[in-house]
């Protein structure tokens, strides 16, 4: 059961379960009370919620609350962490992201992935951007450079590496590379970008310049970010979710979420009483 | 209270002595060791420099001193070593990219895992047993070159799957996730981003492994390689010798001459020795200089 605001905002109902996308957007992924457990620890408890296409979401809550897991459960990516184990559904535009016969390959190719930690290979500029679609079959050698130009030019870096595209990423400053990573990520021409914390190792010139791209990208592309910074999710986001100890507290517009917030605990949070 | 900085009190100065005293004892222990060596590098310096030769190089065994020489075993080591290199480091690094990368954590691979650490401490006749057994007599390979490298192989594996395992481990995670979030099969990620990273650390490892071998004498003993070889190896299946089983027949002989030719035959295993190791130390350094992360 997934309860959308809609049902709810007239006579809000803390018994209906958890909170909702507001208008009737499109629901790119949807969590279907997913519990998820390292080992016997759940890290996130029965939390649904439905992400709105060419939306951005922020998934806020503080250090623990399970939001980085909660984010790499939209792309299978803690199948690479030992002992996780996931009860629930998630649903990308209504298939079983978790069904058997889905390749995790096949969703991660859909849905990219930007980390906290800039993260390029140790490769040149050109080959961080064109190895995702080259291993996917994606684009021919000969069509690689504009793809390669056309992602970097989306990702804002283009006019800084046009003239070094064989340096090597690292040789990047982190903002900069940052930018690199989330260009590789769109070089896949994904459908969903989720970002977990992508500007907590950067300084804020860079940060704005990753907000403000993402308010480019969302036009394009569903984005989920997850941050701890409280400013970015209201600058940047439309919808915000408040996760508190693995419990989804709230779910609504970010506009809502800070300035009218229907929990106590989120009021708290986003005044800035604790977290 | 206070007393001046200067006014030892109380156990200061026997604290003190027990430091230097430490100290001394652990500069003594390693003064002993590298005079030891140093001992042992002159007195075999001294014998055999004189007969290390062109001639000694390039000549067969004999039973005339002046006319003896190494080429059928070292000919007969650098085939050795580079069919064991062959058989051994697909295994090793296979088995390790597996069970790094692929095998999911159990009661069994936790078993491989303290077995393998095991089996490298095993006494090198062991293995000479079983590739006696196995190969030379099972596979009917006889004294072959190729039953001396599987038998060597048996003997560096484990070696060379903790070496590579732990170059392996080294690879950041950071791009294990990048390249698994962009859609790459866990194949394409060890392939393209895994295994460069590692490649320095693994042969480091394999270079280690195989000049631990090139010393080795009990089990080619064991699996019979001669002593005395007058031709040098073609192909896997001839018969051979190696270097310190040379060392070993010409030590082990009554007369002066012969043991100025062990000597020799020292000097140019060790020649051997330390040019794999300078290899292994040169390709450590340089990929730590250009490593960027």
């Amino acid at each position: 059961m997934v309860a959308t605001a809609a049902d709810r905002r007239p006579q809000p109902d803390p018994e209906e379960g958890p909170p909702t996308v507001p208008d009737a957007l499109p629901a790119v992924l949807e969590a279907r009370s997913v519990t998820i457990r390292y080992g016997d620890n759940p890290a996130v408890r029965e939390v649904s919620l439905e992400i709105p296409e060419n939306r951005i979401t922020a998934i806020i809550g503080p250090s623990g609350c399970g939001k980085s897991t909660l984010l790499r459960a939209f792309n299978r990516m803690n199948e690479f962490i030992a002992d996780v184990t996931m009860d629930g559904g998630i649903h990308y535009r209504g298939e079983n992201l978790y069904g058997k016969d889905v390749d995790p390959v096949e969703v991660r190719r859909r849905i990219g992935m930007v980390f906290q930690k800039p993260n390029p290979f140790p490769r040149s500029i050109f080959q961080n951007v064109s190895w995702g679609p080259t291993i996917n079959g994606m684009a021919l050698k000969s069509e690689l450079p504009a793809l390669v130009e056309r992602s970097l030019r989306q990702a804002g870096l283009w006019d800084e590496v046009r003239d070094r595209l064989d340096d090597n990423g690292f040789s990047l400053s982190g903002g900069q590379q940052q930018r690199l990573c989330i260009a590789r990520a769109l070089a896949m021409e994904p459908d969903v970008i989720l970002l977990d914390e992508p500007c907590s190792a950067l300084d804020p010139v860079s940060t704005s310049r990753i907000e403000d791209l993402l308010f480019e990208l969302k036009q394009k592309y569903t984005i989920v970010i997850v941050t701890h910074n409280m400013q970015q999710a209201a600058r940047v986001s439309d919808f915000t979710a408040f996760l508190e100890a693995g419990k989804l507290v709230e779910f609504d517009e970010t506009e809502a979420v800070f300035t009218r917030p229907s929990e106590k605990r989120t009021e708290e949070y986003v005044t800035g009483r604790f977290g | 209270m206070s007393a001046r900085l200067g006014m030892q009190g109380g156990n200061l100065a026997r604290r003190r002595i027990r430091g230097m005293m430490f100290r001394g004892f652990c500069a003594a222990m390693t003064a002993a060791g590298v005079i030891l060596l140093v001992i042992l590098l002159t007195r075999i310096w001294r014998e055999g420099a004189g007969w290390v030769d062109w001639q000694f190089i390039s000549s067969f065994p004999s039973r005339f001193p002046e006319k003896s020489g190494i080429l059928s075993a070292l000919v007969g080591t650098l085939w050795l070593i580079a069919l064991t290199a062959l058989i051994s480091v697909p295994l090793g690094v296979g088995a390790a990219v597996w069970l790094e990368e692929f095998a999911t954590r159990n009661r069994f691979t936790r078993l491989l895992d303290v077995n393998i650490s095991n089996l490298a401490g095993v006494p090198s006749i062991i293995y000479g047993m079983l590739g006696l057994t196995v190969f030379v007599r099972g596979l009917q390979l006889d004294r072959s070159l190729l039953a001396g490298s599987l038998t060597m192989s048996l003997l560096v594996l484990p070696v060379i799957i903790v070496a590579s395992r732990e170059a392996i481990q080294q690879v950041p995670k950071a791009f294990r996730h990048a390249a698994l979030a962009l859609g790459a099969s866990k194949w394409e990620t060890v392939r393209h981003h895994v295994l460069p990273a590692a490649v320095p650390g693994i042969l480091t490892g394999v270079i280690l492994a195989l000049s631990r071998a090139i010393g080795e004498t009990a089990p080619l003993v064991v699996i019979g390689a001669f002593a005395y070889v007058a031709f040098v190896p073609e192909g896997p299946m001839d018969d051979f010798t190696v270097l310190p089983i040379q060392i070993f027949n010409w030590a082990s002989r009554p007369q002066q001459e012969f043991h100025e030719l062990a000597a020799a035959g020292i000097i140019v295993l060790l020649a051997v020795l330390l040019l794999m190791n300078a290899t292994a130390v040169w390709i450590r350094h340089r990929a730590r200089r250009s490593r960027p992360w």
